[in-house]
This record gives C-alpha cells, sequence and structure tokens, in this order.
C-alpha cells in the first residue's frame, strides 16, 4: 500500500520503491516519537506523502536539466509507466504522450488538491482517512477533490485545444 | 449552422481526450514491491543504525574530560620531571653543608688547638 501511494505521486516503480523504504527507515527512525494521536498507518501514509511530495519537488528543480538528462540518456520517470499494450504504435504513441501531459496537469495542481486527488484516486483510501492523513475534515478533502478535478479538467482543455 | 456543428465536434473531442487522459489514473495498475524490497529495506536500516551506535558510544563531554585531564597529567609530569634535577642538587648541596659541619664541628676544634706552633725560637 505504501509503495503504491507513492507509485501514484512519482508515476515511476524503481522511485517508488526508494521512497517506500526512505518511508518505512524514517518510521523506524522515529517511532518513539508517534503520539499515538491517529492511527498508526495514517502516520506511514502521512509520512508517504510528504516523502513523495519532497521528492517532485526536488524532481521540479531538476526540471531545468531536463534537456541535458534526454542528451545523456537518462529515462524521463514517465516512460516508466507501463503503458497498456497496444497492436498500434501509434496508439501507444499518444498513450505515452497522455501520461506525460497528465503528470505535468498534476504537477501544476497545489499540493493539498494533489494529494486529496491522487488518494482518492486509489482504492483503501476513505474520506475520513485522507481528512486524518491531512489533518483536515471531510469537507475540506471532499472540496479539495472537487477543486483539483476541476483544475486538472480545464488544464487538460487548455492543453487538447492548444494542440489542435 | 455548419462552423457551429464542427466546433461541437472539436469540443466532443477535446472532451474525449480530457476523459481519456483523467482515466489513466482510474486505470492505473497497483505495483507489487520487488522481492528483496524487504531484505534492501532490513539492509538500509542496519547501516543506517551502525553509525547511530558509534555515535551513541561517544560522549563528546566525556572526551573533553578526557582530553583535559590527559593534559593536566601531562603538565604534572613535566613539572615533575624539571624539578627533580634540582631537588637531587639540593640534596648535594646539604650533604655537602653536612660534611663541612662535622670537620668543622666542636668535635675536631680540640685537633686544631692541640696542633703544635712552629717554634721560632732559634
Amino acid at each position: 500500500m505504501v509503495v503504491n501511494t507513492c507509485y501514484r505521486f512519482v508515476f515511476n516503480h524503481e522511485d517508488a520503491e526508494d521512497l517506500a523504504q526512505e518511508v518505512f527507515i524514517e518510521v523506524h527512525r522515529s517511532l518513539d516519537r508517534f503520539r499515538e494521536e491517529s492511527k498508526l498507518s495514517t502516520w506511514i501514509y502521512r509520512i508517504a506523502v510528504t516523502k513523495s511530495l519532497d521528492h517532485l519537488r526536488r524532481l521540479k528543480r531538476k526540471k531545468r536539466f531536463s534537456s541535458l538528462k534526454r542528451i545523456i540518456g537518462v529515462d524521463d520517470p514517465a516512460d516508466s509507466i507501463p503503458a497498456p499494450a497496444r497492436d498500434n504504435p501509434a496508439d501507444a504513441l499518444s498513450d505515452k504522450e497522455r501520461v506525460a501531459v497528465l503528470r505535468d496537469a498534476l504537477d501544476a495542481l497545489p499540493d493539498n488538491q494533489k494529494t486529496a486527488f491522487l488518494l482518492s484516486k486509489q482504492d483503501g483510501y476513505s474520506n475520513q482517512e485522507i481528512a486524518d492523513i491531512l489533518q483536515t475534515t471531510v469537507p475540506a478533502v471532499e472540496s479539495l477533490v472537487h477543486r483539483a478535478k476541476k483544475n486538472l479538467q480545464s488544464r487538460l482543455q487548455r492543453y487538447y485545444e492548444s494542440d489542435r | 449552422m455548419k462552423p457551429d456543428t464542427e466546433m461541437n465536434r472539436s469540443k466532443e473531442q477535446r472532451d474525449a481526450e480530457v476523459m481519456k487522459t483523467m482515466s489513466i489514473l482510474d486505470d492505473m495498475p497497483g505495483i507489487k514491491a520487488h522481492h528483496l524490497f524487504r531484505a534492501h529495506l532490513l539492509q538500509r536500516i542496519e547501516a543506517a543504525e551502525r553509525p547511530r551506535a558509534v555515535a551513541g558510544g561517544f560522549n563528546p563531554r566525556l572526551a573533553f574530560f578526557g582530553l583535559l585531564l590527559a593534559v593536566n597529567v601531562g603538565m604534572g609530569m613535566l613539572m615533575f620531571t624539571h624539578q627533580e634535577p634540582q631537588t637531587m642538587a639540593a640534596h648535594s648541596g646539604d650533604t655537602a653543608d653536612a660534611i663541612s659541619e662535622d670537620y668543622g664541628g666542636p668535635a675536631l676544634s680540640y685537633y686544631d688547638q692541640q696542633a703544635p706552633e712552629p717554634q721560632n725560637n732559634e
């Protein structure tokens, strides 16, 4: 579950596993500081979300070097997302492009909207759990998810309009 | 009418693209952690623990006091080794004084007085 949570944020299997390991190391290190104000799982997922967001921020900072990375052959994390198997290469290409577009749109969202939206898309998280992870209320989570969806839709609409 | 229909169609196409893109998150498959995930994790925890254990045995305060003690002992030793020749000299001086006192003491003064005086009669 922790690996999958990280995967939702970073869209890359290896990065997600690395992050999950960091999460468990952090849990092991600071278990004595766990104050039992929330469930242990909620505390662990909060660490996972924080680590994932930190990772995305680091990636964003490195984005200016992305062209250089492409030259030296380092893969873009979006490339590792398994695109559904397609017989038609054009379809496979469009899937890859779609993933990159979605990642960009998600990156542009504020952290709390992104977190609420991505966790709501993952099985196993109730709104109450998301609220606990974000240390907010259920109505606030619902509002965050709604706004995130709207923002994403409008960003994607703008992208596909300009694409034509 | 025709441009409207075209616009509607492009809007529909755009919305379909948006829907398809958004559905990626819904269709995203769950992933399974590598079978060595746990082993790697334990290795990393052990590696992280090791420097902490070393650091846990090291007390900088205690080390500082140890250093101060060593410096003090060293200084004391240095002073002791520098003072020792002086005390030896002092001891030898005392012995010499004692000897001269022995020979110049009242016990021997009798012999000094009894010594024959040179005769100048001739």
